[in-house]
């Protein structure tokens, strides 16, 4: 009787034994399995964000390449952030290709991609407006020159093999009152020649956060500019005005100011293309002078003239970009500018008339 | 040896086959990866050289222009010779570049009717590789008003 329970105890022992075991062994190999799914997880999640990054870099090389078109993009639906520095997603380094202009969230499975000249009067660069179906611009009032702004950004739909799909999504109201939420993740009221005050309470956006509503307001003659630009911001049930207004010059940087719902990005990347106009300039000027001494030299005196004064003309658009590359939006250079290109534009005009190589 | 150490030593043994071939499993898996990356990475790198090499040309400050209207594949000499100098003479400007251009070396080539050479951007890295892209190119002379013909020269460093 005695070894009986003394073998009946042994063998619970090792039963018990047996579980523990089970459980500690089962236990480091669950969190072994554990660790690397985690692993894999997390890599594929970097994986999946460095493939949208170089995607990005791609088709925004792309179309930088090719101006005048808006083409709508299929791409991951990663949430990308848009500043100053570039198009970022997750942390991953930002793209910066070249001049950019887009809302500070892109959202969903496609984007839009718009690439148009900038010219003071040869030109600087292609800007690049990027941004989501999935933003709603609404362009508040029946004035020609908001029929004008609506006429000159992209189409809202775009033919895809036998279907159209939305590339921007754009509409006219004629007032506020009828401003709807229709589930679009950001809001972007475009008024031209008036201001958004006035129109709080009206708009049944209020569910949508502070961030996700802005306003900007356009004052300007025409689209071509130069013009102002107001920029605001949905705090609650007002809109609040960005501290400091900006400006426009030719309708390329006010498609820009549209796109972009942030002012300081919008100066920012503003600035950058003044910079770049300094550069852009300076090349000019030194080809104008190869010009002009060429002409002299073969004795050509009516090219000659129109090389010097557009020398002139460079050369004072050369100051007044280097000015505006950390002044803008200051708009006594722009005007100055303004006046500069034109006359630049003319004596072009006049050199392509006499038969002489144009400066741009 | 009594029958539990016997059990113990067999289930030991089994953990360890077990985990030995989870070992094994997991360096196929990385060396599959690893060859994955090399070929993504190759691509990756192939991709950004022809990119600089488009940025090159879409630039215009370099492209020919006829009343603010590009013309494709042209350079224009006196816009190069230009930015070539530029270039050469400031090296915060060849920063500004370096967006463009990455680590590269840009050489644009007149072919004929005379032999000329003009070294627009060169920025080295330490790498051992480097991918070369030569692109032809019309290079036009606005003094002349002639089209020469010439080759951009794109070595990217990875």
């Amino acid at each position: 009787m005695k070894r009986m329970r003394q073998f009946k105890r042994k063998g619970f022992v090792e039963i018990q034994f047996n579980w523990i075991f089970i459980l500690v062994i089962g236990g480091i190999i669950l969190t072994f399995f554990i660790t690397i799914a985690d692993k894999q997880k997390t890599v594929s999640e970097v994986k999946v964000s460095a493939k949208v990054r170089s995607d990005l870099k791609t088709i925004f090389t792309g179309a930088r390449a090719s101006t005048g078109t808006a083409s709508l993009v299929d791409i991951a639906d990663k949430d990308i952030t848009y500043s100053c520095e570039g198009f970022s997603v997750n942390d991953l380094n930002p793209v910066h290709e070249g001049i950019s202009f887009a809302p500070g969230s892109l959202q969903g499975f496609k984007i839009m991609v718009w690439s148009k000249d900038w010219s003071m009067p040869f030109r600087v660069g292609n800007i690049l407006m990027v941004t989501s179906p999935n933003v709603k611009y609404l362009i508040v009032g029946d004035s020609s020159l908001s029929r004008e702004l609506n006429r000159s950004l992209p189409p809202k739909f775009i033919a895809r093999g036998s279907s159209r799909q939305l590339l921007l999504n754009k509409e006219t109201v004629a007032d506020a009152n009828t401003i709807m939420n229709e589930g679009n993740y950001r809001i972007r009221l475009i008024f031209v020649n008036r201001n958004p005050l006035g129109t709080e309470g009206l708009l049944d956006i209020n569910t949508l956060e502070d961030t996700d509503v802005s306003a900007l307001s356009i004052m300007g003659n025409s689209l071509d500019g130069p013009g102002e630009l107001r920029f605001y911001q949905k705090r609650g049930q007002y809109w609040s005005t960005v501290p400091g207004s900006s400006n426009y010059l030719g309708r390329e940087s006010l498609f820009a100011a549209v796109m972009a719902d942030d002012y300081k990005s919008y100066n920012c990347n503003m600035q950058n293309l003044f910079q770049r106009m300094e550069t852009v300039s300076e090349v000019y000027t030194q080809k104008a002078g190869k010009l002009q001494q060429a002409a002299q030299a073969a004795g050509d005196t009516a090219c000659a003239t129109q090389y010097a004064l557009s020398l002139d003309a460079l050369q004072s658009i050369k100051q007044h970009a280097t000015s505006l590359a950390t002044s803008f939006p200051e708009q006594a250079a722009l005007i100055q500018l303004h006046q500069k290109a034109q006359e630049l534009r003319s004596r072009n005009e006049q050199a392509q008339r006499l038969s002489c190589s144009e400066v741009y | 040896m009594p029958r539990a150490q016997l059990k113990m030593a067999e289930t030991l043994g089994v953990i360890f086959v077990f985990l030995i071939l989870v070992i094994f499993g997991f360096m196929f898996y990385a060396k599959f990866q690893r060859a994955t990356f090399k070929t993504v990475l190759q691509e990756e790198q192939e991709k950004r050289s022809v990119e600089v090499a488009q940025r090159a040309f879409s630039l215009p400050e370099l492209q020919c222009a006829a009343n603010n209207i590009m013309i494709d594949n042209c350079i224009d000499i006196l816009k190069l010779e230009a930015l070539s100098r530029m270039l050469q003479a400031d090296s915060a400007l060849q920063l500004i570049y370096y967006d463009s251009f990455e680590s590269s070396r840009i050489v644009v080539k007149q072919l004929y009717p005379a032999r000329q050479e003009w070294k627009l951007y060169e920025r080295t890295t330490n790498s051992s590789g480097s991918l070369f892209t030569p692109l032809p190119v019309s290079l036009y002379d606005p003094v002349a008003k002639r089209y020469n013909m010439g080759v951009v020269e794109v070595t990217y460093y990875p």
